[in-house]
Formats: structure tokens, C-alpha cells, sequence
């Protein structure tokens, strides 16, 4: 019987040991980071490469961009990513938090109406009256004069958001504040808006799924999403007075509409100025948020670094429908620079 | 004497009501059992011909797919995670509950021991996600092994538990046979006692660990932000069966959804196996307690 309980002693020593070894291994090349649901098809296909490229490990989970804030503000992860940047309470509450563009893609406004077009014409007046719920009807006479010929249906309009904090819902608050006065002073640009009408659902997965459920339901999710769910989503009008849906070369465009870079990288690039024709007016970058002081420095410059340049190519992004940075070779050059303000921490 | 037939042997009036009576109490008791088992079978069903379809073994090897548009990919990393978590668990709960129970039917007077067994009983039933927030002020970082930390809060009242039983279980002889050949109090309990009740302790283990790996709340705040490839690190979060389950089930890919059945097929299935192992290894030692009496 005492040999059996020093067999039970051994055994969970040799576990004891098995773990510890592990864990001396994976410390080297593990990089860990949360946030955005928005970017992480993205991260999940550059994973591969990048344990190809340097032996890294990205262990990444889409907690949503609100949560990623948090997260890498409690060093609870070596990053956090966010499509919103840094609000002042977020950067006071993290000082040493950076953040860098490294992705560019688009929110979609996507729909199911049954018997409707496979791209809803539709402008920013009228999507931030649908979701401040004066607009509640698919045959409204607004969405009708858009759409002339177009078969709508007498059919309830349902709203759908993000509950989460999401920089999602920052693009897309960001887009209808910039297009409609009353919705920047009633609702204003949050990551997590108090919506008046509709229905919150988790992620951008959530989102997605509610709107292929929910007859009549509309809402806002990054296009990848809303093409894997085979969802429909809308012809948005810019300021040209063309209706466009989210493609690589719109992004660009209205990447490339907007020039200056500010020192803390926060660029807005929704509803871009009448110049730029091509423009789809609700795209967004989205930031990867890191501490300058950091205890996977080398490794964190190495891999974003990577993402910026060789993370770009077309096998990773252009499916996922992520355009290019170098569409504004500004940005570009800015998030580079900021790269060397990550240090190795304990100096 | 009396005439045959003068007395009746129906039951009439009151009689005839408490036959009745006893008749209803004891079918809605039977339907009762009947439904409550029912319940388990059904759950087994529907869950079973919703994940069923899922299961390859690419499942149980593979993590979620890189490719965001194909592939089905696997819970893997879930698998692994909960395994370590629960493994955490198991070291830290195994021995602070088998040494508490050996201090309070060994060593401790009886009015401490009875205190901790209330108090035992009380943790037993503390809801879990006040233990998850319990941990996370403490632990702050999320990892694999505050994860496993709040799990052995809620197996350590289970193990200590049954393991006071079993060590009651063991015969006063042995132990008295043990101190009329002069063996001191330490030395009998870990030679005689502890060796005794070492398939009891064994399945109160196993059943702590099957009501740990399917424990949700507690992970929320001390290991939910993970990622999607096998980590066995534990000062790293990981995926655990009961997270992905729920993350996956508020997917809109109808893939996703059939991998939650999937998952809580698993876990249903985990649990089933080690209850019943655990049940057959304390029947088979109680028996050898019984031959050795």
C-alpha cells in the first residue's frame, strides 16, 4: 500500500516537473494578446507565419477591443488590439500604451431583408435615423426614394449593436457622428454606445449570427464576417454622392484621403472629404496597443514589424478584406518609427 | 363465529381513502424517480445527436482553424487547457483536503471537527462565481493557474469531505492493532489508515475532478482571455471545454454551434466515465476493507 502511494507521489512529482519544463520552454516564444474580434481573422491567419518566420507563439483571443484595452492595461497580456484608439481615460489609466496602425479594413452595414438587393443603397442620414429607431420600417419612403425599383418589404427594421466594447461600434459611431449632428450630440463616438433601439449581441461573431436570425435585422460588422455569414450589407453614400460597398481599393481610397498623422497615431479616416471619389466612408485602421516598457520587446517589434510589412501581402489580408497600410504611406512610416519606443522593460 | 362473507375484506370509508392515498403517493414517488432519470437520459440524447456529427479526429487534435473562411479545426486547445487546469486543481486540492480530513477524524477534539465540517459544507455550497471573483482579487494576471486555484476551492470541501468518510469507514481494530504493537499515532494513520481508505480518497478525487472540469463561472475571471493554440504553460490563460462551449455556442457559424455539442458531449461523457470509474474503484475497496476486518 506504501508503494502505491510513492507511485501517486512520483507521478505527480514527474507532472510537477513535465509542467515546469514547459513552462521554461514557452515563456521564450510565447507572445500573448487580446482585444478586437474585428482583426483577429487576421491575426489567426499571420499566426502560422510568424511561428514560421521567428518560432513565435501568438496566443491571441478576441475578447472584443473594449476588453483588449483592459486587458493590456492590467499587463494581463503582452498586447492588446482595438480599432478604436486609446480614449483620454484609457491612455491616463495606461501612460506607457502606444498604439500603432496596423490593419485597415471597413465596417459593413449588414442586413437581412428578405427579397432585397444584394447592396442596399443607403446614406448616413438615413442608417443613423434607423438606429436612433426613427426610421423603423423597411418600406420607409426614405429608404425607398434610395432605392427605386427595389422590392422592401413591409417588414420591421431591428437594429442590431455590439453589447461589448468594441472599436466597431467606435468606427461606426465615429461615422454616423461625423454625418448627422443629432446623433454626435445624443449618442456621440464610443466604443460602447447607449443605443436607443434595437438589440446587442457579443462580438463580431454575435453580431453576425443575430442579423443571419433575425428577419429585418441590421447592424454593423467588419466585412469578412458579414461575407463568411453570407450576409448582405449596403452601398453606402460618400460625400461624392456615390454608393459604395466596402472593397480593398475603396479602403485605400480613403486611407489615402487623409494626410496628416497625429503623435499619438489616433487617425479617423470616415467620411472622407468630397475628393476622394473612390472612398468607402466607413473604414477604419485598427491599432495594436503596447507597453513601452515591455517584457517581449525584441520579440513584440520583430512581429509587428512583420505584420506591418510582410503581414500585409494579399495570401493573409486582401481575403479577409483588409486593404493595404501603404495605401498612405504616412501611416506607414509613423507606425515604424513608433516601434522603437518599445523597450525592454526593467531600465 | 362468524359467517363468511359477514365482513367484507374491501376497504370501505377511511380505509379505502388511505389505500388510495398510498397509491397516489407511491406513483407520483415512481414517476418522480422516473422523471429525474429521465432528465439525464434526455439531455444525453439531444446533446449527443447535436454534437455527434462534429466528432472526428481532427476534433480532438486539432485547434480552431487559421484559415477564418474554411476549415473546421478542433478543440484541442480546450482539451489540453481543461486537463491542466484541472491537473492544477487536483495538486493543490489532493492534499490540503486528504490532510484536513486526516486532522479532524484523526487529531482534531470533537467539537472542532464538527465546526469544520459545517464549515466544510457551507464552502461546498458557495456559489462558484463568487469563488472566481475570490481568486481574481487575489491573483490578479489571468492564468491556467488561477484558474485552477478557484477550481480547487470548490474540490477541496468534496475531497476533504469524502475522504472523513472513508477514513471513518477504516476499522477501529486496525488502528488498535497498530498501537498494541507500539507504532505511534503519525505512523499508523500514514501506514495503516491512509493505505486503507486509498480508493475512497481516490474517489472523492475523481468525482472533485468531474465536478471541477465542468465548472464555467470561476474561469470568467481567472482564465477566460486565451488563445487559440495548446498551451500547457500555467501562467498563461487557457481554453477550457466549459468556456468554449459557451463562446462558441454565441458564434454565428452553424459549424461553431455543432462543435459546442460537440464539446459538451465530451464533457458529458468525461463526467459520466470518471463517476462511474470512481464508483466501481469504491465499491471494490470497500469490499477489501471488509475482507481485511
Amino acid at each position: 500500500m506504501t508503494k502505491r502511494l510513492t507511485i501517486l507521489i512520483a507521478a505527480g512529482a514527474a507532472i510537477l516537473v513535465a509542467a515546469t519544463a514547459a513552462t521554461a520552454k514557452s515563456t521564450d516564444t510565447t507572445i500573448t494578446g487580446a482585444g478586437s474580434t474585428f482583426v483577429q481573422p487576421l491575426v489567426a491567419a499571420w499566426t502560422p507565419a510568424l511561428g514560421k518566420a521567428f518560432g513565435y507563439t501568438i496566443q491571441y483571443s478576441g475578447v472584443g477591443s473594449g476588453a483588449g484595452i483592459a486587458a493590456i492595461t492590467a499587463n494581463q497580456v503582452d498586447f492588446g488590439a482595438s480599432d478604436a484608439p486609446l480614449n483620454e481615460a484609457q491612455q491616463t489609466a495606461c501612460p506607457d500604451c502606444i498604439q500603432i496602425p496596423w490593419a485597415l479594413s471597413a465596417t459593413a452595414v449588414a442586413y437581412n431583408v428578405p427579397g432585397a438587393p444584394a447592396h442596399l443603397k443607403l446614406d448616413g442620414k438615413t442608417i443613423s435615423k434607423i438606429f436612433l429607431g426613427t426610421i423603423s420600417n423597411w418600406n420607409d419612403p426614405v429608404i425607398k426614394a434610395l432605392n427605386k425599383g427595389a422590392n422592401l418589404p413591409d417588414l420591421k427594421i431591428t437594429p442590431v449593436f455590439r453589447s461589448d466594447g468594441s472599436g466597431t461600434s467606435y468606427n461606426f459611431t465615429d461615422y454616423l457622428s461625423s454625418v448627422n449632428t443629432n446623433w454626435k450630440t445624443k449618442i456621440g463616438t464610443s466604443t460602447q454606445p447607449a443605443f436607443p433601439a434595437g438589440q446587442g449581441a457579443k462580438g463580431s461573431s454575435g453580431v453576425a449570427g443575430l442579423i443571419s436570425r433575425t428577419s429585418g435585422a441590421v447592424g454593423y460588422v467588419d466585412v469578412a464576417y458579414a461575407i463568411k455569414n453570407h450576409i448582405t450589407f449596403a452601398a453606402v453614400r460618400n460625400n461624392a454622392g456615390k454608393f459604395l460597398f466596402p472593397s480593398l481599393r475603396r479602403i485605400e481610397a480613403a486611407a489615402s484621403a487623409f494626410t496628416t498623422v497625429p503623435a499619438n497615431n489616433a487617425i479617423s479616416i470616415v467620411n472622407p472629404p468630397k475628393s476622394a471619389k473612390l472612398a468607402y466612408p466607413v473604414s477604419t485602421y485598427t491599432y495594436i496597443i503596447v507597453h513601452k516598457r515591455s517584457a517581449h520587446a525584441a520579440e513584440l517589434r520583430k512581429m509587428i514589424f512583420w505584420a506591418l510589412t510582410q503581414g500585409q501581402g494579399t495570401q493573409f489580408a486582401a481575403k479577409l478584406t483588409f486593404a493595404k497600410l501603404s495605401a498612405n504611406k504616412k501611416v506607414l512610416v509613423a507606425a515604424e518609427k513608433s516601434l522603437k519606443q518599445i523597450q525592454a522593460a526593467g531600465n | 363465529m362468524i359467517e363468511p362473507g359477514a365482513i367484507s375484506l374491501r376497504a370501505t370509508g377511511r380505509g379505502r381513502r388511505r389505500l388510495l392515498l398510498n397509491r397516489v403517493a407511491e406513483g407520483s414517488a415512481v414517476l418522480a424517480a422516473v422523471l429525474a432519470v429521465a432528465v439525464l437520459a434526455v439531455v444525453i440524447w439531444s446533446v449527443g445527436s447535436r454534437g455527434f456529427g462534429a466528432i472526428s479526429l481532427d476534433f480532438f487534435v486539432k485547434g480552431p482553424s487559421s484559415d477564418f473562411f474554411g476549415g473546421k479545426g478542433g478543440i484541442a486547445p480546450a482539451l489540453a487547457g481543461s486537463s491542466l487546469l484541472v491537473g492544477v486543481a487536483t495538486l493543490i486540492a489532493l492534499p490540503t483536503g486528504v490532510l484536513t480530513a486526516i486532522f479532524v477524524s484523526e487529531f482534531a477534539p470533537g467539537r472542532a471537527s464538527q465546526q469544520i465540517r459545517l464549515w466544510l459544507d457551507v464552502l461546498n455550497g458557495f456559489p462558484s462565481i463568487v469563488i472566481g471573483i475570490f481568486v481574481f482579487t487575489f491573483i490578479s494576471r489571468q492564468s491556467a493557474f488561477a484558474g485552477g486555484s478557484a477550481l480547487a476551492i470548490i474540490m477541496l470541501p468534496l475531497v476533504a469531505r469524502s475522504t472523513m468518510e472513508v477514513l471513518r469507514l477504516v476499522p477501529t481494530e486496525l488502528r488498535e492493532a497498530s498501537y498494541a504493537l507500539g507504532v505511534s499515532k503519525w505512523q499508523t494513520v500514514i501506514r495503516v489508515v491512509l493505505p486503507t481508505s486509498f480508493g475512497g480518497i481516490l474517489t472523492g478525487t475523481t468525482l472533485a475532478i468531474a465536478r471541477a472540469a465542468g465548472e464555467t463561472a470561476p474561469l470568467l475571471f481567472t482564465c477566460a482571455i486565451a488563445g487559440q493554440t495548446v498551451d500547457w504553460n500555467p501562467s498563461h490563460s487557457v481554453q477550457s471545454i466549459p468556456l468554449t462551449i459557451f463562446n462558441y455556442s454565441e458564434s454565428a457559424d452553424p459549424a461553431l454551434h455543432e462543435q459546442a455539442w460537440a464539446a459538451a458531449l465530451v464533457l458529458i461523457l468525461l463526467v459520466l466515465v470518471t463517476s462511474l470509474t470512481a464508483r466501481l474503484v469504491l465499491e471494490r475497496s470497500r469490499r477489501k476493507v471488509g475482507l481485511q476486518r
